[in-house]
């Protein structure tokens, strides 16, 4: 039984007539199954898990990256694949997985062509595709203290990646199956853009890591963390790679 | 028949210790590790080691080939090729199979050279009669 999720914003008339070809599409190709759209009330992490507890075999979600990102803890260590109808701005991570926007997404999904993915694991919870801290007063101990790593004033932003890289130069596509996590340290470019507020970050280090734990430098200020572009948390982190934890249904054309 | 284009770190989870950051400690790695920055304590890898120009290694370093054109403090043990470059400075012992010296570059210790275990025996004798 498929559960379709929609994201509130679709709500909004411009998105009616899309909606309506999504629709028509999933019914041509025999996947409907049950609708909820997100309201203030309703969560959509709790309306996966709710799905899953009724028998829902697959769980797909339709917005953007954000919504993705907010049920990914349901479906983390269950069986149920998770599906993705992109639609609007905002959707790398359908990218990344070989989905295609809008109305030839359902094709993929009725395709069924599943992979098992990585997470990360922030303080106990999944994340599916980078932490980004800014600055560099942290201290950071790698795989349970065996080295630490120790940024300079030059380092200018901090990302652990699994899935999806921040927009820096030199940098290359993530590998969501490698058991890994990747810690990136970039420094800011100077460039005549700046002065127009526009910052440029290059790649300086990266890492290949499995357990990490990043603190305040000097006991100080606890530092915001952004996971998966939008929840904010605070230091100290422990994060650590969480390796084949996420089903879902990918495209040809995926980046992996 | 064409390769698909796969991600770098699905051909070789190659480590970069940029030069903005100092690693600290006993840092092993199963790919590759280029150096930029500083490193201090031990560095082992299963594959190649790239220390450039500028970088500062004050560890004992193990690896399978090894290229030098920073520094490095410490004993370095390569189980197939070191070659150190016209701006490399080594301070330390070498044991390796075959070794590249180009001119310009600088070396302060002892080293042994061949197969593995003829090095080895050489530095043991060496050890007992020290």
């Amino acid at each position: 039984m498929y559960f379709y999720l929609y994201d509130s914003y679709l709500a909004n008339r411009k998105f009616e007539k899309k909606l309506s070809q999504i629709e028509a599409k999933i019914t041509s190709l025999g996947i409907s199954g049950k609708v909820v759209r997100l309201n203030i009330l309703k969560n959509a992490a709790e309306l996966a898990k709710d799905a899953i507890n009724k028998g829902a075999k697959t769980v797909v979600v339709i917005g953007n990256d954000k919504i993705v990102n907010q049920v990914i803890g349901a479906l983390a260590d269950t069986n149920v694949p998770l599906g993705i109808i992109p639609v609007g701005p905002k959707n790398e991570i359908a990218q990344v997985l070989g989905i295609p926007c809008n109305e030839y997404a359902p094709d993929v999904l009725s395709g069924r062509l599943i992979k098992t993915v990585d997470l990360g694991k922030v303080n106990g919870h999944y994340f599916l595709s980078h932490i980004q801290i800014s600055g560099n007063k942290v201290d950071i101990s790698c795989e349970d203290e065996q080295y630490e790593i120790i940024p300079s004033h030059k380092v200018h932003q901090i990302n652990i990646c699994n899935l999806l890289k921040p927009k820096i130069e030199s940098l290359g596509i993530c590998n969501p199956k490698d058991g890994l996590l990747e810690l990136v340290t970039a420094n800011q470019i100077s460039s005549w853009k700046s002065l127009f507020g526009k910052k440029k970050l290059q790649k300086d280090s990266l890492f290949y890591i499995k357990k990490i734990r990043i603190k305040a430098h000097n006991s100080g200020k606890n530092i915001p963390v952004v996971v998966d572009g939008f929840r904010v948390i605070k230091t100290p982190i422990t994060v650590e790679a969480a390796p084949s934890k996420l089903r879902v249904i990918v495209g040809k054309e995926r980046f992996f | 028949m064409f390769e698909k284009d796969k991600p770098q770190s699905s051909r070789n989870t190659e480590t970069i210790i940029g030069s903005s950051v100092k690693v600290k400690g006993s840092f092993t790695s199963s790919g590759n590790v280029i150096v930029k920055g500083e490193v201090e304590g031990t560095l082992k890898t299963h594959k190649d080691l790239k220390v450039e120009k500028g970088a500062v290694v004050k560890a004992n370093v193990v690896a399978e080939n090894v290229y030098l054109a920073g520094e490095i403090q410490g004993n370095l043990k390569a189980k197939e090729r070191i070659r150190l470059a016209s701006s490399a400075k080594l301070s330390g012992d070498i044991v390796t199979k075959l070794l590249a010296i180009d001119e310009g570059a600088s070396f302060n210790g002892r080293c042994s050279m061949g197969e593995e275990k003829m090095a080895e025996k050489v530095e043991e004798k060496k050890a007992k009669s020290e």
